[in-house]
């Protein structure tokens, strides 16, 4: 297991080293706006939603649970179409496989995220 | 980015209007208000008592009012008899949300100072070693439509009559201000009140016969034995906990066990003579939390008990007890008690 994440962790290092060394700050702006933009566009119906379902006191564990999911799903889209978005704009990254730089940066985010709707959700 | 956006210009033109329509409908505040289901807490959550313990499994109702619910949450809950919906009243469009919290933490302080004075009260007359020394120090406005006045303001006193006894409505029967079961001030009547704002300084007021002026009576509990403090840990308003809290202390002063029973109730308790358990709002709603969380025995208002017929179903766990006074409550546990030591013998 401790093996499999070092390796992870190797390959993520050299996928983020490839990443920085081919694009410039402002295309790295645009990437991440551009991409909370497409993800702001498809998570916030379904959150709203959630939102909306919340006045059902008996499904709220379900919604919860739920808010978790869509959390582990806003973290892997977002680096997912970050990923689409660099590609476009560097044809030389077309050929890299970011698998791994999208597992790494997904799970961090997911479990920052994670934490914070956890915390929200113990305060209200 | 740009490529992708040309790439799928036509979908995107297509979804676009769909899209903001589903948007529109999860986010359009609509006009209503709705009570929904809430929680139980129980009342060891609310007081500590030095030397006793909250052995008793009793737990006060609430229910979550929705404030402003989505065109898509009023469709859904129309028809569904476990919701309370109705339209917003002028009175709930005067009020911003600060003054809610304000008048939820009025009432419930009133209430949580109500259930002490009762408990002890009647913990008193059964032993005499408990006491206890409070004063009516006032009146806290709950609502004015005079624009001098603010929610939470303390009225000292009225036209300069000194508050000489802890029966508030006395106080108010002699200046012929008392209106029976009811917190608001006689209208149609000229008067001028003393009011004190945080730490401002006293201010008199001069009162219409137009005005309205909702209150609950602030006391002031000098010293209890044993010291009882209240340490609340919920983020529940409301006064309608006052008659299962008095019912919580009363039974930890008395050192009564009521075991493996899950008790639960609901109603205000006035500090009049017959302290009389008032009506709440939401009893519906409550009943649904009370069986969702399978509670033995719901205390309700005698007041409320109508909104309940065709809500309860004989096949439902939880009794439903009626009580008018506190009194009532009383002879419950009396004769929960006699049924206990009965089945023991």
């Amino acid at each position: 297991m401790l093996k499999k994440i070092s390796l992870t962790l190797t390959k993520y290092k050299v996928l983020k080293q490839r990443i920085d060394e081919k694009i410039n700050i402002k295309q790295t702006i645009t990437a991440t706006l551009g991409t909370i933009l497409i993800n702001l566009v498809i998570f916030l119906i379904p959150m709203l939603l959630l939102y909306n379902l919340m006045i059902f006191d008996q499904i709220i564990w379900l919604l919860k649970i739920i808010v978790f999911v869509l959390i582990f799903l806003f973290s892997f889209s977002y680096n997912i179409f970050f990923v689409k978005i660099i590609k476009n704009y560097n044809e030389n990254l077309e050929k890299n496989d970011f698998k791994y730089l999208i597992i790494f940066e997904s799970t961090i985010i997911f479990l920052v995220l994670s934490m914070f709707a956890a915390v929200i959700m113990v305060l209200v | 980015m740009l490529k992708l956006l040309n790439k799928y210009k036509k979908w995107l033109i297509i979804f676009s209007f769909a899209y903001i329509y589903i948007l529109m409908i999860l986010l359009a505040p609509t006009k209503f208000i709705v009570l929904t289901p809430g929680e139980i807490n129980t009342i060891s959550q609310n007081y500590t008592i030095e030397d006793k313990e909250f052995t008793n499994n009793i737990n006060s109702v609430s229910v979550y009012s929705w404030q402003t619910v989505t065109t898509f949450q009023s469709w859904l809950i129309k028809n569904n008899d476990r919701f309370d919906i109705r339209e917003k009243t002028e009175y709930d469009n005067s009020l911003s949300r600060k003054e809610l919290n304000i008048q939820g933490n009025i009432s419930h302080e009133s209430s949580l100072q109500n259930a002490i004075i009762t408990a002890y009260t009647y913990a008193m007359k059964a032993d005499a070693s408990i006491n206890i020394d409070y004063k009516l120090r006032g009146f806290s406005v709950y609502y004015s439509n005079n624009k001098e006045l603010q929610i939470g303001d303390q009225i000292i006193n009225i036209n300069s009559k000194e508050i000489m006894n802890n029966t508030y409505q006395k106080y108010l029967e002699d200046l012929d201000l008392y209106v029976p079961d009811k917190n608001y001030f006689k209208p149609d009547k000229t008067y001028f009140v003393t009011i004190q704002r945080g730490n401002e300084l006293l201010k008199v007021i001069n009162i219409k016969d137009t005005d309205i002026i909702r209150y609950y009576p602030k006391y002031e509990i000098l010293s209890t034995y044993p010291v009882i403090k209240t340490k609340d840990n919920t983020n529940v308003s409301g006064p309608s906990g006052g008659m299962i809290q008095t019912l919580g202390i009363y039974l930890a002063l008395m050192e009564i066990n009521l075991p493996n029973v899950k008790l639960a109730g609901t109603g205000t308790i006035n500090t009049n003579d017959l302290f009389e358990v008032g009506a709440i709002g939401g009893i519906v709603q409550k009943y649904y939390t009370v069986k969702k969380n399978k509670i033995d025995y719901f205390l309700v208002p005698k007041s409320n008990i109508s909104e309940l017929s065709g809500v309860i179903n004989e096949s439902d766990k939880v009794k439903v007890i009626v009580v008018e006074t506190f009194d009532d409550v009383i002879s419950f546990i009396s004769t929960y008690r006699s049924g206990l030591n009965a089945e023991k013998n």
